[in-house]
């Protein structure tokens, strides 16, 4: 799309929106974001209002919040190893499934920066860039999920 | 259970090269569905990365961030605002890639643990890592993706 057509967010948004529910499972999403070759997606009520957004970044803080009691305070960097601490603590690996069993809400972002259908591509770009969000669901006066604008959409922009 | 980046990479890297244009890179990036790509030399050495993000904050740096910019004004468009979006976004369209990636990308060896590149990645914030082989050259690429389902299969 030339530029001179596209002003709104409505332009470039995807209006079928993959979105999942509060009670869903870590598991589940993993496998539905892989399938549809996206990196995350809104959390949505009963109402379809957006409650939060779920990502593979939030999947993967996952796997850093096990405590590892040899990490060195004074390495910035600190690389870990999940297959020798195993062989230490055999109780770990349950723990790690039971974090990948466990449901969305427990994961997700809560109350996610929402953009309107009317608002500019250029007030999105910002959002994105400024704050690091990959994603922003589109929602109408009520919060309701009627799109999702991401980054790749911005690319848009440059090919037809 | 798999162990090291090698059993999950991908092989078939999709790959810039440093003279290409951001346009020719954005084009590639839709049509595979990919957000970033590893630029490389004429010896398979990864020299960068360009990805969606590093072509958001070229625009970032021309004229689209002001602090006077508000939906509302949006809806008022003036011609000249409207050239001045037209104007950026050829501009950044013609960019050399070595002028617009991201230059001493996070590189890890064919032989590292996944755990360990799930860390990398969690702790550097990038969202892919070029493998390379003994010698320095890309043998692959580990995605975010590919560590979680790799991590979901335990």
């Amino acid at each position: 799309m030339q530029a001179e057509t596209v002003v709104k967010v409505r332009d470039l948004m995807t209006t079928a929106v993959i979105a999942f529910k509060p009670s869903d499972k870590v598991h589940q999403v993993a496998k539905t974001l892989r399938t549809n070759q996206i990196s995350g997606a809104p959390v949505i009520d009963d109402q379809r209002k957006v409650i939060g957004v779920i990502s593979e970044a939030d999947i993967m803080k996952l796997t850093a919040t096990v405590p590892f009691p040899d990490i060195d305070p004074l390495n910035p960097f600190p690389v870990f190893s999940l297959t020798s601490y195993r062989k230490k603590v055999e109780k770990i690996p349950a723990e790690i499934e039971t974090l990948f069993e466990g449901s969305v809400k427990d994961v997700m972002t809560k109350d996610p920066v929402t953009i309107s259908p009317d608002d500019s591509i250029l007030a999105a770009t910002r959002i994105m860039h400024k704050d690091d969000f990959n994603r922003i669901p589109v929602v109408d006066d009520e919060g309701k999920l009627v799109g999702l604008i991401a980054r790749a959409d911005i690319i848009s922009l440059f090919v037809q | 259970m798999k162990e090291k980046v090698e059993e999950i990479m991908t092989r078939d890297v999709i790959t810039a090269t440093v003279d290409e244009t951001v346009l020719n890179i954005a084009t590639v990036l839709k049509e595979n569905s990919i957000a970033g790509v590893p630029v490389v030399n004429d010896r398979k050495e990864v020299v960068g990365v360009l990805s969606v993000s590093d072509i958001l904050k070229l625009l970032d740096d021309f004229h689209w961030y002001t602090p006077f910019f508000s939906a509302m004004d949006l809806s008022h468009l003036h011609s000249d605002e409207l050239e001045n979006v037209k104007r950026d976004i050829e501009e950044v369209s013609e960019m050399r890639v070595k002028d617009a990636m991201s230059k001493n990308p996070k590189t890890i060896a064919q032989d590292t643990l996944i755990d360990d590149a799930a860390q990398i990645m969690y702790s550097t914030g990038f969202n892919r890592l070029p493998v390379l082989d003994g010698k320095g050259k890309l043998v692959g690429i580990v995605a975010r993706a590919d560590i979680i389902t790799s991590l979901c299969d335990l």
